[in-house]
């Protein structure tokens, strides 16, 4: 159990269908991590968020065995849910694809914070409106 | 088929989530997200031929971000190839029979075993214990050198079980295995029943405070300095006159603690090691 880190590695992967292409075996391959157990494992504790896209935070360690944490998905994902859009949009300067109230940007700073290690409920706020304004949703 | 192609692009870190979020609307199985120096560099894996569409497209959003003035200075979109692998199977290069002490071998189960030796298979995976770190190996080492036949050992932190399987086909009468992580119980598990010796060793979710019966004969303990210093009273209640116990996963800048805890605690230290930064300190119980 004497665990030296050796590598970290943040990859987002649809819920549930972690498999060894990319991004999984290139980030993973050249430190020895069995890939398989990795997928099988995430696919494992994912397989209710059908749908979702995680972020996963692996762990490597030094003789090659690994551990993993998912996070809340991103809040671009959580923004589409709530304002009820399927995409984003490409050119958010000119072209507003959907709305969002204070109160649904509220909830998911909320959801968010623990993510981004911070107590400050209005800097998550702050995070969440920053990427509404980017993906062209309008927050009422 | 089509190979995968990688589009690259650092961004200002606040636009993290956004990017991620575009790249998967443009195709994209999956990304990959590092900080550099204040930024993120964000990759996107997609087929080959999607790669200048998404290149293209990531260009036309980046100018609408810049209009808005959530985005300042030039972006560097790159686009790659990734090179064709199989992922599943090259992995596994890294993991080759590991000769340890006198006696023992460490094999993953894709790989026989030198003859002559005995075999410990370990399926790498999320557990520690793999044979390829100093602690583990220093620690066979001295469970070979300290075991006899028929004696009850206590494995604490157990891992992939790779100690406490060793210990059963060096003919301990029984093992018990502990660990607190379900992930290593589990691990450890399998890795007994593909080495045959789930008669011996028994594997355990728990801690030393839970209902355990003594005495042992040997001890094993690859954990870390803070853990030691916890279990070094406890463990001693279990331990017959004489036993002896193998403490492992210490810094060598950890052993003056260590030394002045054990002794403080009633034990005696017989001997110690140290390879590549790690320590393995064996001592006994008068």
């Amino acid at each position: 159990m004497a665990k030296k880190v050796v590598g970290t590695v943040k990859l987002q992967i649809p819920a549930g269908s972690a498999t060894p292409a990319p991004p999984v075996g290139p980030a993973l391959g050249p430190y020895g991590v069995n890939i398989v157990e990795f997928c099988k494992a995430f696919n494992a504790q994912t397989q209710g968020q059908t749908g979702l896209i995680i972020p996963v935070v692996i762990t490597i360690y030094a003789d090659r065995s690994f551990s993993f944490v998912t996070k809340t998905p991103p809040a671009s994902v959580l923004l589409k849910k709530a304002a009820g859009i399927e995409k984003g949009s490409g050119e958010p300067n000119r072209q507003k694809v959907g709305k969002v109230t204070m109160e649904q940007v509220r909830e998911i700073a909320r959801m968010k914070m623990k993510d981004l290690n911070t107590s400050d409920e209005e800097a998550a706020v702050r995070m969440v409106l920053g990427t509404a304004r980017s993906m062209g949703i309008e927050v009422e | 088929m089509d190979g995968t192609a990688c589009v690259r692009i650092e961004a200002p870190s606040a636009l993290e989530d956004a990017i991620v979020n575009f790249l998967f609307e443009l195709g994209c199985s999956g990304t990959r997200v590092d900080d550099v120096g204040g930024k993120v560099r964000v990759e996107g894996y997609c087929p080959d031929p999607e790669a200048e569409k998404v290149r293209e497209a990531l260009g036309r959003y980046v100018s609408s971000l810049k209009d808005m003035g959530l985005w300042e200075g030039v972006e560097r979109v790159e686009v790659g190839s990734v090179q064709e692998v199989q992922w599943e199977d090259i992995w596994r290069s890294h993991f080759r029979p590991t000769l340890v002490g006198r006696k023992l071998v460490v094999h993953p189960p894709w790989e026989a075993p030198p003859l002559g030796r005995v075999p410990i298979e370990i399926e790498p995976g999320m557990a520690f214990g793999t044979g390829c770190h100093p602690t583990t190996q220093l620690c066979l080492e001295a469970l070979e050198e300290l075991i006899s036949p028929g004696i009850r050992v206590l494995d604490l932190g157990t891992g992939t079980g790779i100690l406490a399987i060793a210990a059963a086909k060096l003919e301990a009468r029984e093992v018990v295995a502990l660990d607190t992580d379900p992930e290593a119980v589990r691990s450890a598990g399998e890795n007994v029943a593909r080495n045959g010796v789930g008669s011996r060793v028994k594997v355990v979710l728990g801690s030393l405070g839970d209902e355990l019966r003594g005495p042992f004969q040997l001890v094993l303990a690859n954990l870390y300095l803070d853990l030691l210093l916890g279990v070094l009273p406890p463990l001693k209640e279990l331990m017959s006159p004489g036993a002896r116990a193998i403490f492992s996963g210490l810094l060598s800048d950890d052993l003056p603690a260590f030394f002045g805890a054990l002794e403080g605690a009633g034990y005696r230290s017989l001997r110690d090691e140290v390879r590549d930064g790690w320590a393995v300190v064996v001592a006994n119980v008068p």
